[in-house]
């Protein structure tokens, strides 16, 4: 079958449902998302709910605290990356290399540093891929939270009472869960959040007053302002006292894309 | 993607591209863990499946460490929902490659012979979707040359633009184009071959 440059370009562009066993073909590797598919939100979620507490915090919260915290919620991801990947070890390097590393509060103050100018692109980096942040796989695999691995221990906001972001997070990740609680109790990730809500049992309520009570769109917590809660300021201009003094030692290879990248990594 | 709004260089994006989603993209860099579970709604079954045409049954441990990564970083990405993908799927494929380096120890291989390698392995299955016509529609691209092949699953599996893809895979947007298509009729040669994908899945 002939097939025109610009009938090509429909297909790859998705313009075409159907019509021909090429175009079924497209259409089946952008078929709708199965639900197994994506297995693995709830770990992204807990992921991306326990960065942002480690995250840049403008002022208040000791680096020490931060990274405390880090560690905590670190082995927390790590028990979940277990859990979902069979192959957890390169994941669980990559989480804990990264937190546990020294450079993790500068690494991520780099981040509200609004440092990424147009850092926007994904990149070839073939050369540089290598994927654990810093390519140190066995880069201090566990050493994280000597001392500190007490599941029940709650990793912040528990010196004040008052709700963290990351808790604010969880919760977000808990309630996104139609049928939480039985599946969601065994996840140690929750551990923090089951613990702020005194019991498994109250941990809906808890959430649903904590997320109702501190709507991220307020700047929520004079006390914990770590929570960059106004989208689009939070971290164009944030002061920052926690200023790496170096770069991060390990950008993310992604991130070094676009050749005149600061991030690009010298090796 | 140095300008994050970018025309759409080859009219691609338009249609898969929904405004609104810049919106939920915007929020999760801003800490907003609801916007990113939409974000990995959107995006997770895109990165799955190419990840499965470049490891196989391995795809979901390499797409979960790639979502640790992308929730760390995220915060320092900047960029539209098109460098998005793009920024995912790098980490995915540079994940990939580390996995199956790791996984085969040889340091020096190349992606041509990561995909001779598959190619060379009939029974390669990509099993990590439910759908059947899904997995074998991923397989038989990931038995194409392997510029093709990938330049097929970023561009239709993903998503990307050619721009975006192009970057990705260091070429320009018109070499992608030309593998693209070259991609597309070798495909189509196979279906003929091959009777029709739905039939022959459909019967397994």
């Amino acid at each position: 079958m002939r097939r025109s440059r610009a009938h090509l370009d429909d297909l790859l562009d998705g313009r075409v449902s159907s019509g021909d066993p090429l175009a079924d073909l497209v259409a089946a590797v952008r078929a709708p998302a199965r639900p197994t598919e994506l297995a693995g939100l709830d770990a992204a979620m807990v992921a991306f709910a326990s960065a942002a507490s480690v995250a840049p915090s403008p002022e208040e919260k000791s680096p020490m605290l931060k990274s405390v915290a880090g560690r905590l919620l670190a082995l927390k991801i790590l028990a979940i990356a277990a859990g979902t990947a069979a192959a957890g070890g390169v994941a669980y390097a990559a989480v804990s290399g990264n937190l546990d590393h020294p450079n993790a509060s500068g690494h991520s103050a780099v981040a509200s540093d609004s440092s990424a100018p147009g850092s926007s692109a994904p990149g070839s980096s073939e050369g540089d891929d290598s994927s654990a942040p810093g390519g140190s796989e066995s880069d201090e695999p566990s050493g994280s939270a000597p001392g500190s691995g007490s599941e029940s221990d709650e990793p912040s906001g528990s010196e004040s009472g008052s709700p963290s972001p990351s808790l604010r997070g969880l919760c977000t990740a808990w309630l996104a869960h139609p049928q939480n609680d039985t599946k969601l109790s065994t996840n140690p990730a929750y551990s923090v959040l089951v613990t702020a809500a005194g019991g498994i049992d109250s941990v809906n309520g808890y959430c649903t007053t904590l997320l109702a009570s501190a709507h991220p769109s307020h700047p929520a917590h004079p006390t914990h302002p770590t929570h960059p809660s106004h989208p689009t300021n939070a971290h164009v201009k944030s002061p920052n006292p926690h200023k790496p003094t170096t770069k991060p030692a390990h950008p993310s290879q992604a991130h070094n894309t676009k050749s005149p990248n600061p991030h690009k990594p010298s090796h | 993607m140095s300008s994050p709004a970018g025309p759409g260089h080859d009219a691609a994006a338009a249609s898969s591209r929904p405004p609104e989603l810049d919106d939920v993209l915007a929020a999760a860099r801003a800490g907003d863990t609801a916007a990113f579970g939409a974000l990995y709604r959107e995006t997770q079954p895109r990165l799955l499946r190419y990840a499965s045409s470049l490891v196989g049954q391995d795809a979901e441990d390499v797409t979960a460490e790639a979502w640790l990564q992308i929730a760390r970083d995220l915060p320092r990405f900047s960029g539209d929902v098109m460098g998005f993908r793009g920024w995912t799927a790098t980490i995915v494929r540079n994940r990939a490659f580390d996995h199956l380096r790791a996984l085969q120890r040889r340091p020096t291989t190349t992606l041509e012979e990561f995909f001779l390698d598959r190619a060379a392995e009939p029974n390669t299955t990509v099993t990590t979707t439910d759908n059947l016509a899904t997995s074998a529609a991923l397989r038989l691209i990931a038995s194409l040359p392997a510029d093709q092949a990938e330049a097929v699953l970023l561009r239709v599996v993903v998503g990307l633009d050619a721009t975006t893809a192009g970057e990705i895979l260091g070429k320009r947007a018109g070499a992608v184009r030309v593998a693209a298509h070259r991609g597309l009729k070798n495909l189509a040669k196979m279906l003929e071959a091959h009777d029709s994908l739905g039939t022959a899945s459909e019967d397994d």
